[in-house]
């Protein structure tokens, strides 16, 4: 038999209450908890970002792309590639030409989420000044003491343009004089450059009183010891293999890094990823070239052999002494030599190129933050 | 017969004493919940002061120069300093000895704000020798107004400047020269009813000490400048990072599980390390 009983309380009541509060007190406590951990990946995310973008200035300032940046005129701007760190950062430079010397890197970092979307964003600055090699020859070859000149071995003065660069130089100048040399050098042609006859120029010979050792190591605005302070890097001994190195991938880039990348002075016919490569080459002791070629800036402390038909085009500062042999090998720019000596034998040319000592020094440009006041938060 | 319906004595006083354990039980846990919420708020609002000092503070010094022409760190102690605090950055388009004028198109906006006369101050680049980095210069000069302008076609502010013309020839300004801006700031530890606060004030606009974090602890705002070495240093120029200690507190909460009332603690230290250093 059923009983229909009428029982009435409120025990489901009160727990149905107890469970809503204490569920809400929970909630509560696991909301500020989420609260909690999201701001504290909010602040890694900021920090991320700023690393990143530190990293995206750091980039561009350290690989300088003299060639894209010398090109842009006062008040424009490029944007470069984007680019990745490990860990979802990302960081965008943007490179401002303020002024003819003067840059400012920017670079948004940016750190993002698994579908892309942007969890935190940061935008640095650096000021950065151009610094070029101040050097600018007068004289196809400048030196300091007796230069001897035999065989083959010529030295031209008139403004030459290197092959294949004609549809880079804009304009030939005036032509320099052949040699120039202090008032007392002696400047002497054996067999081969009887009377000087190897030299062409305006004048054939120059003297100078302003020429010397001192003057010579005088590189405009810097000294060689400063330009060789920042140089791309230091070679020494025998090289025989200079020359362009690009990498195998397309597209091609230039291995800046190898000390045997000296550029690629074969316009249209040789490795084009580093046909804007004009490094800063230091030999602080004496220095052999048997073979190969390039461009830039090359500095020798010693003394510098030139055979096998090496080719380099841009200026060439010695301070030992100088001296090619056998097949010699081809300078086109400007030759300058403090040592007590040049003697230039079999198939030598020394020949004047404005254009090449113009790229060379604007492609051997590097930017340099500011002295002071160069890091910048651009919000 | 009358049925009777209701509970016995006994059924009414095991429903009582059930009742008091369940009862006593909930306001037990529902306290124990409520203090763990309440703790659990306290703790999020003291990281979250501590952490935004080590967003916050770090933006605002990691970017003064502390040593050459012109440093930017003014008085140094242990809990307050006085610095130039950079504001922005423009690029000059044009200029006379009493005016710069300042791009302000799009793309040329670089900065936190507006120039604001009275309280911000000016930096400009002079570049005696565009192709010798030693004799460059950051010439601080003060802004007496602000105007729209146009540099040609574009947009420009127009910052009224009394230059010097024999420091800064008007030939070492070229158009592109940068501009910084910037404004006199103190951050100060103090104490107000009782509890001690980081304020922030900018000197240069004679601002009064408004609180930028706390509740902090006695001394729980400490600086410490050291040099290249990491050694402590008092000497301006000779800074080169900054070591930052924060000590914050919470208001005083009923921990779970405890018997009276406490206030949270919580710390943090950071080395901020000056950008604009020579070999930073």
């Amino acid at each position: 038999m059923m009983h229909c009983r009428n029982e009435r309380g409120m025990a489901l009541a009160v727990a149905i209450f107890a469970l809503v509060l204490i569920g809400a007190l929970v909630a509560m406590a696991f909301f500020s908890g989420r609260l909690e951990q999201r701001g504290g990946a909010g602040s890694v995310y900021a920090v991320q970002a700023f690393e990143a973008a530190e990293a995206g200035m750091a980039d561009v300032i350290a690989r300088w792309d003299a060639t894209a940046f010398d090109s842009l005129a006062p008040g424009s701007s490029l944007p470069l590639d984007e680019a990745s760190l490990d860990g979802g950062e990302w960081y965008r430079p943007t490179v401002t030409r303020l002024n003819k010397t003067l840059f400012l890197v920017r670079a948004e970092g940016t750190r993002r989420g698994p579908s892309g979307q942007f969890l935190a964003r940061r935008v640095l600055g650096t000021l950065v000044r151009l610094e070029t090699p101040g050097v600018a020859p007068a004289a196809a070859l400048t030196a300091a003491g007796a230069v001897t000149l035999s065989q083959s071995a010529t030295v031209d003065g008139r403004d030459g343009v290197p092959p294949g660069w004609e549809a880079l130089c804009d304009s030939l100048g005036a032509g320099t004089a052949g040699i120039r040399v202090p008032p007392a050098a002696l400047v002497s042609g054996g067999s081969g450059c009887e009377s000087l006859g190897c030299v062409a120029g305006a004048p054939a010979v120059a003297r100078d009183t302003l020429v010397s050792a001192a003057s010579i190591e005088l590189l405009g605005s810097a000294t060689f010891d400063e330009l060789a302070a920042r140089a791309d890097f230091r070679v020494g001994g025998t090289i025989g293999s200079a020359g362009p190195r690009a990498t195998g991938s397309m597209p091609a880039r230039c291995v800046t890094a190898d000390s045997l990348n000296w550029g690629e002075p074969w316009v249209g016919g040789g490795v084009a990823a580093c046909a804007g490569y004009f490094p800063v080459i230091y030999a602080p002791a004496d220095l052999r070239l048997t073979g190969g070629r390039g461009q830039g800036v090359l500095l020798v402390t010693g003394n510098l052999e030139l055979s096998g038909g090496a080719e380099f085009d841009g200026p060439v500062v010695v301070l030992g002494a100088m001296r090619s042999v056998g097949s010699g090998g081809t300078l086109r720019g400007g030759l300058l030599v403090a040592g007590a000596a040049v003697d230039l034998a079999g198939y030598s040319r020394v020949v004047t190129s404005s254009c090449a000592v113009r790229r060379a020094r604007s492609g051997a440009a590097r930017a340099r933050p500011l002295d002071e006041r160069s890091w910048l938060q651009l919000y | 017969m009358r049925t009777r319906s209701g509970f016995t004595l006994v059924e009414l006083l095991v429903a009582i004493v059930i009742l008091t354990v369940v009862a006593g039980a909930t306001i037990g846990l529902l306290a124990n919940t409520q203090r763990v919420t309440h703790t659990q708020a306290a703790r999020a609002s003291l990281q979250q002061s501590v952490r935004t000092s080590a967003s916050l503070l770090p933006a605002e010094l990691r970017e003064l120069a502390a040593s050459g022409r012109g440093a930017d760190l003014l008085v140094l102690a242990s809990d307050s300093i006085t610095y130039r605090a950079m504001r922005g950055l423009a690029v000059v388009c044009a200029v006379s000895p009493t005016e710069l004028r300042v791009r302000a198109g799009p793309g040329w906006r670089f900065g936190y704000r507006q120039p604001a006369p009275g309280r911000d101050s000016l930096l400009l680049f002079v570049d005696h020798d565009p192709a010798a980095a030693a004799d460059d210069r950051w010439l601080p000069l003060a802004l007496s107004s602000v105007a729209p302008s146009r540099c040609g076609a574009e947009p420009a502010l127009a910052l009224r400047v009394a230059l010097d013309t024999i420091a800064a020839p008007l030939a070492a300004i070229p158009v592109g020269a940068p501009v910084r801006l910037f404004e006199v700031m103190q951050l100060r530890l103090y104490s107000s009813a009782g509890s001690w606060w980081l304020g922030a004030r900018s000197v240069s606009a004679g601002e009064t000490l408004q609180p930028l974090l706390g509740p902090l602890l006695p001394g729980g705002f400490a600086l410490t400048y050291l040099d290249s070495a990491g050694t402590r240093t008092t000497s301006a120029d000779r800074v080169r990072s900054i070591e930052l200690t924060v000590r914050g507190t919470s208001d005083s909460v009923r921990v779970a599980g405890g018997t009276g009332v406490v206030a949270l603690q919580d710390s943090l230290v950071t080395t901020i390390r000056l950008r604009n250093v020579p070999g930073s």
